[in-house]
């Protein structure tokens, strides 16, 4: 599981960095969150992987990523930039977990709106981050 | 000689920067077309000209190893150049992928850098922009 947990973390990490220009820390729990994006995985192993965002870090991915003054970001921009985010981070840690193995991924989906994030819980790779704009979460949930 | 591309991901934000990208690689573009999928690309292909096709995998409604099969089966699209830009990276992706046909294949997350380079690859230009370098390069292109 220590393996796992390292590689997702460098996956999480190269994404970030990449394309959204954002370099992360580890930080505090993340509470509440106000979006959510989710994408399974089926294959050698099967999972699901889920990103809570707060709404400052959501945005200040758009406005990495696409050049964007504040003001201009929306919420369709936001839906979109963090289903890109999770597609991302799972395709690349899956790659990065076994590049000669297929695995099969869903499509993301989103939430808005506050939500509690659940308490890290046994069988689970969980991580918090900060950066510069608030936190964000990870998830990662391997079925045995 | 300018180029007609033709951008297929379900991710708008994706498209936009790959046409940022693209407005950096020197190259003489004539048009961008977009499709969030492989059936909506099929409709474009049937009726433009495209030079080149930048494909995700993952995608609704048809997805891109599903769209280069399509395209294989069409004359007139087979010899389109297409290039891979994905998440899905594992070497059997990979395989299905230049076996379907792909010149190029590049893994998201990438620098702007990769894709410029890798794309002009697939267009049988060298770095620096020469035409002509990597013309036939039916194996694909290194990254």
């Amino acid at each position: 599981m220590e393996n796992i947990r390292e590689i997702l973390k460098e996956s999480i990490f190269e994404v970030f960095e990449r394309m959204f220009f954002i370099f992360l820390e580890p930080g505090g729990r993340v509470r509440v969150h106000d979006y959510e994006t989710s994408i399974g995985f089926d294959g050698p192993r099967r999972g699901s992987l889920r990103i809570l965002f707060t709404r400052p870090v959501a945005r200040l991915m758009v406005r990495n990523m696409l050049g964007l003054d504040n003001g201009a970001v929306t919420e369709p921009h936001v839906e979109d930039c963090v289903k890109e985010a999770a597609n991302m981070v799972c395709g690349n840690f899956l790659v990065n977990l076994d590049a000669s193995k297929k695995f099969a991924m869903s499509l993301p989906a989103f939430s808005a709106g506050p939500g509690e994030t659940p308490a890290p819980s046994e069988g689970v790779v969980a991580f918090d981050f900060d950066c510069e704009a608030g936190k964000m979460g990870v998830i990662l949930t391997l079925e045995a | 000689m300018a180029f007609n591309l033709l951008i297929v991901d379900d991710s708008n934000s994706m498209r936009t920067v790959v046409k940022k990208i693209v407005g950096l690689t020197g190259l003489e573009v004539n048009q961008i077309l977009e499709a969030v999928n492989g059936r909506k690309a099929l409709d474009v292909l049937g009726g433009s000209w495209v030079d080149v096709v930048i494909l995700d995998i993952n995608m609704p409604e048809m997805n891109g190893l599903e769209l280069l099969q399509r395209m294989n089966g069409e004359p007139l699209m087979k010899s389109i150049p297409v290039l891979m830009m994905t998440t899905e990276a594992s070497e059997a992706h990979m395989k299905s992928a230049f076996d379907l046909g792909a010149k190029g294949f590049i893994r998201k997350p990438f620098v702007p850098e990769e894709l410029r380079k890798t794309l002009l690859a697939v267009l049988g230009f060298d770095e620096k922009g020469t035409y002509g370098e990597h013309q036939g390069d039916s194996e694909g292109v290194d990254f």
